[in-house]
């Protein structure tokens, strides 16, 4: 079930309604089995594999408890029984991972190698569909469980709120990423009907909708035919079919996550919020500091501090990014392109950090001076340019593939094509093309207020009566009107579904 | 107080909803002229219909309803729309009846449009609903009729904001002038160079159907029981309701040419189907494509559109025939028919209608639509289109085979045919195909 259908559309309002009709004790059941309902509509027999993260991640947070209190009594002993339990759950948790998501392709690269030294290939016939929302749900887990393992949170005793965590209906398929501080204590509560969280629930998931088929799906339809053709669209086309994928690739998943938040707001649960104007930042570290806020945190938290951080020297600092970075490549998918693309992530990052240095080395440190607006521009400009350069090889279908559509892009200069009309006979015509500019700028706007600290939901809603309306109108019926929804289109699935 | 003025804001922003949506299906909702103006018609005529016709584009062609109302002296009226799929003729049965005292209904059941489409025949091609449902009158039973368009929960969409499906005119300030200015304007017409709407649903046409025009694209042929399941369920549920109602309702197939139901292979499978559920519900079902020539010479080209429509003259033909047969006695009415079409071929003359035809990738597959499988002989030329720079060729020379393939998409296909032990007396037919 997609968010972006009449099936949820009717589905969410449904489970909202009988939420808050039944008593507060027992709702967190009753989302637990709207949320495994959610995710049978893709798969009925890969609920069974979620089951079992949860069990393993139950039981292992419960282990580590135990162990925790007979540590404190015993010393030792329970140190390493906890350390054990702890290896085992993320063990068990990221083989079932490395199984759906990666066994396929690390045989074929075995057989790559294995052809090259002219040795007999490995045959496997079986073909492995990944579990939507794997990566998420498997990562989310393993939080809690090192969590618990640190003592940050105590392990869930209820079973069902514990699965509930897991599962939760509204990020369970592409995140955010949630912590157990903030989720699972919030299950705790009873969330009794607020109109104001319903209200904004309501302008998150509209404009969720909004992000995602106005502007993601419409740019979708340009960025598609120039990938799918890059011979026959080369220069200015592949640049301009780049940069909408960089706007694509952002609404699609901010899209998604709003409405997520929207969707829990209104049975009162906040869900963090994934992403902060990225395309503002004005360094790739700042960046990734605003973008797929989750899975930075997490990755942060959970593998470049163990793995010593900035602690311990600019070497290890820059290998321990590299390290992120690769791993953060892999996790977007088994193919050598995302992990050049996250490599090339990092790198932009380690880049930067030596600059910074040299900067430092040869200027006056006692000098504070201003950064100007065209300055700040300028940088502006130059990570985004960076990213969406780094977006070609998240979009392209292999690495060499990539590299080729690069080489198409820079074969010549038809810069004309920004002027003559040929931008409308890219899949989308004047109109529409014109309504999706229109709308990337207001979507800039709404960002440029988010960048400046404003939760934007809040300062719309503090408006006036009139003005809101004549917005939620205007959104309402742009979404209907240039929407990519209906027979004429197919429902196009989220983009992080894939991960 | 403050609950109240939340409701009222919410109540208002609703209703500017509707305004606005009401704007936009008005200024982009094109309905067919015929729909239109059928439909005005329809609810113009509301307590006066006594028979009610259903179906397809066969029985507004083939049906005059103004030489029925001089023949039965009652008040006819073919509530029949483009490609009519079986749940709209039945919705559209309960919202004839609602608004009318009907005496009888007569069901056309065109196989074309009750077979094929995997058993799921009613939700494929949905734009031959949504044009009724965007005419019809907001009642329970327009609901229940779209909600039977589609079996997908995201296709309702298209129901409930009928603009969303015309937004390939956004922008198009064309389109949305003359949309509104159709629908300022008041006037309810369908005038074509050849073809008229002339009230109670029937459209008089001049056109005749030419002899070359004799190449059908052949879309599917009938197995056994080809009737698609959801087709026969609101078949079965059309009939039900008619009896439950007291409604006299009689099943019929219009004529077609010969042509059509040779191609369709095994046309007496259809036609078996048919007559196993009339005589489950004890119901009189008429096939005419199997009355004979001596009581209905319709198959002429004089008599025919095109090649499964009638235009007025055959009507007219028609319409006084089918008036006899459904008013006569049921046992009498036997000596006009054939008991299958397989007997009433053979009883025929041996003729070639025309060929029949399908096309994958560069090949082009067809036969020769003759009404004998064996003891005729055919020699097929193929003139390819001018612009092909081709040469006639000759396919075949005299022989039995009557399937062959090209791998040219355009021309001309002559047919000649000759009795096999009869080798003198040769038939020529020629046909274009695209």
């Amino acid at each position: 079930m997609l968010f972006n259908t009449v099936q949820y559309l009717i589905f969410l309002p449904i489970v909202v309604l009988i939420y808050y009709i039944l008593p507060p004790k027992v709702r967190y059941v009753w989302l637990l089995g709207a949320s495994c309902y959610f995710y049978m509509q893709w798969n009925k027999v890969y609920l069974l594999l979620l089951l079992f993260c949860t069990i393993v991640t139950y039981t292992g947070g419960r282990l580590i408890e135990r162990f925790k209190d007979e540590h404190r009594q015993s010393g030792r002993k329970g140190l390493n029984n906890k350390k054990l339990y702890l290896i085992v759950c993320i063990v068990l948790n990221l083989g079932v991972l490395f199984f759906f998501k990666y066994f396929s392709w690390g045989v074929s690269m075995l057989n790559r190698v294995l052809s090259a030294v002219h040795a007999g290939e490995i045959t496997w016939g079986m073909s492995i569909v990944l579990p939507v929302g794997i990566s998420f749900y498997v990562l989310q887990s393993l939080g809690y469980l090192i969590d618990v393992y640190r003592g940050d949170i105590y392990a869930e005793k209820n079973f069902i709120r514990y699965a509930l965590f897991v599962s939760f209906f509204p990020q369970l398929v592409a995140g955010p990423i949630e912590r157990s501080k903030n989720l699972l204590v919030q299950l705790h509560e009873a969330h009794g009907f607020q109109y104001e969280n319903v209200r904004k629930g309501a302008i998150l998931i509209l404009y969720g909708l909004f992000l995602k088929v106005v502007i993601a799906d419409r740019a979708a339809i340009v960025v598609n035919t120039v990938y799918e053709d890059s011979a026959g669209y080369p220069g200015f086309f592949i640049l301009i079919a780049t940069v909408l994928f960089s706007i694509q690739i952002y609404c699609d998943f901010y899209g998604y996550s709003t409405i997520a938040r929207g969707s829990a707001l209104l049975m009162g649960i906040r869900l963090m919020d994934n992403f902060d104007a990225p395309y503002y930042a004005r360094s790739v570290r700042e960046f990734w500091r605003r973008w797929h806020i989750s899975l930075s945190g997490w990755f942060r938290d959970y593998l470049y501090i163990p793995l010593g951080g900035s602690r311990k020297g600019t070497a290890r600092k820059e290998y321990n990014r590299m390290v992120v970075f690769a791993v953060s490549g892999l996790w977007h998918g088994a193919s050598l392109s995302f992990l050049f693309w996250g490599l090339l992530n990092g790198m932009g990052q380690v880049a930067e950090d030596l600059a910074e240095n040299i900067k430092k080395r040869l200027g006056n440190p006692h000098m504070q001076k201003a950064v100007c607006f065209s300055k700040k521009l300028c940088q502006t400009l130059c990570t985004f340019g960076f990213v969406t350069l780094a977006w070609m090889f998240f979009r392209a279908s292999g690495l060499k593939d990539a590299f080729l559509i690069l080489r198409d892009m820079c074969s010549c200069m038809n810069w004309t094509i920004l002027f003559d009309g040929s931008l409308y006979e890219l899949g989308v015509a004047r109109g529409p093309m014109n309504m999706l500019l229109m709308a990337i700028v207001a979507l800039f706007a709404v960002d440029y207020l988010k960048y400046k600290g404003h939760d934007v939901a809040e300062l719309f809603l503090k408006q006036d009566w009139w003005f809101r309306t004549v917005i939620i109108m205007a959104m309402t019926f742009i979404t209907l009107l240039y929407g990519c929804y209906g027979t004429l289109y197919d429902t196009t699935q989220f983009i992080y579904f894939q991960f | 107080m403050k609950w109240f003025r939340r409701i009222a804001r919410i109540m208002a922003r609703v209703l500017i909803f509707c305004v606005v949506l009401s704007g936009l299906n008005y200024i982009y909702v094109d309905v067919p002229p015929w729909e239109r103006i059928l439909w005005h018609n329809f609810y113009q005529s509301e307590g006066k219909i006594d028979n009610l016709y259903l179906g397809s584009s066969h029985v507004y062609y083939d049906i005059d309803p103004f030489l029925m109302d001089e023949l039965n002296g009652q008040y006819n009226f073919n509530l029949s729309t483009s490609g009519q799929v079986m749940n709209g003729t039945y919705y559209l049965l309960r919202e004839a009846d609602k608004h009318n005292d009907l005496s009888h209904v007569y069901i056309e059941l065109y196989y074309g449009r009750n077979t094929g489409g995997d058993g799921d025949r009613v939700t494929q091609e949905p734009w031959f609903n949504w044009q009724n449902t965007d005419c019809m009158k907001w009642s329970v039973n327009k609901i229940l009729y779209m909600l039977s368009i589609t079996n997908d929960v995201e296709n309702y969409i298209d129901l409930l904001i009928p603009f969303s499906r015309y937004r390939e005119h956004l922008g198009d300030y064309e389109y949305i002038k003359s949309t509104i200015e159709t629908k300022v304007s008041g006037e309810y017409q369908y005038v074509d160079e050849f073809e008229e709407y002339l009230d109670k649903g029937f459209r008089y046409s001049e056109i005749v159907y030419k002899a070359e025009d004799r190449a059908f694209k052949r879309n599917q042929t009938l197995g056994e029981n080809p009737m698609a399941q959801s087709c026969e369920l609101y078949l079965r549920k059309a009939i039900e309701y008619c009896q439950k109602e007291n409604i006299p309702v009689t099943l019929f197939i219009s004529p077609m040419y010969n042509l059509q139901p040779v191609s369709a292979g095994n046309y007496d499978n259809y036609i078996n189907q048919i007559k196993g559920i009339a005589a489950e519900y004890g119901l009189d079902f008429y096939d005419f494509n199997l009355a004979k020539d001596a009581y209905l010479p319709i198959q002429k080209l004089e008599y025919f559109r095109d090649v499964d429509h009638l235009n007025s003259a055959g009507a007219e033909v028609f319409t006084q025939f089918f008036h006899k047969v459904v008013t006569g006695d049921a046992r009498q009415n036997q000596k006009y028919f054939y008991d299958s079409y397989a007997q009433k071929l053979q009883s025929l003359e041996p003729e070639v209608y025309g060929i029949h035809y399908w096309k994958s990738g560069s090949e082009t597959f067809m036969n020769v639509a003759s009404n004998r499988d064996s003891g005729m002989e055919y020699r097929i030329v193929i003139t390819p289109d001018e612009f092909s720079g081709r040469e006639p060729y000759v396919v075949q020379d005299f022989c039995e085979n009557k399937e062959f393939t090209i791998t040219d998409g355009n021309g001309i296909c002559t047919v000649e045919y000759r009795i096999k032990n009869d080798p003198d007396i040769v038939h020529i037919v020629e046909v274009a195909f695209k």
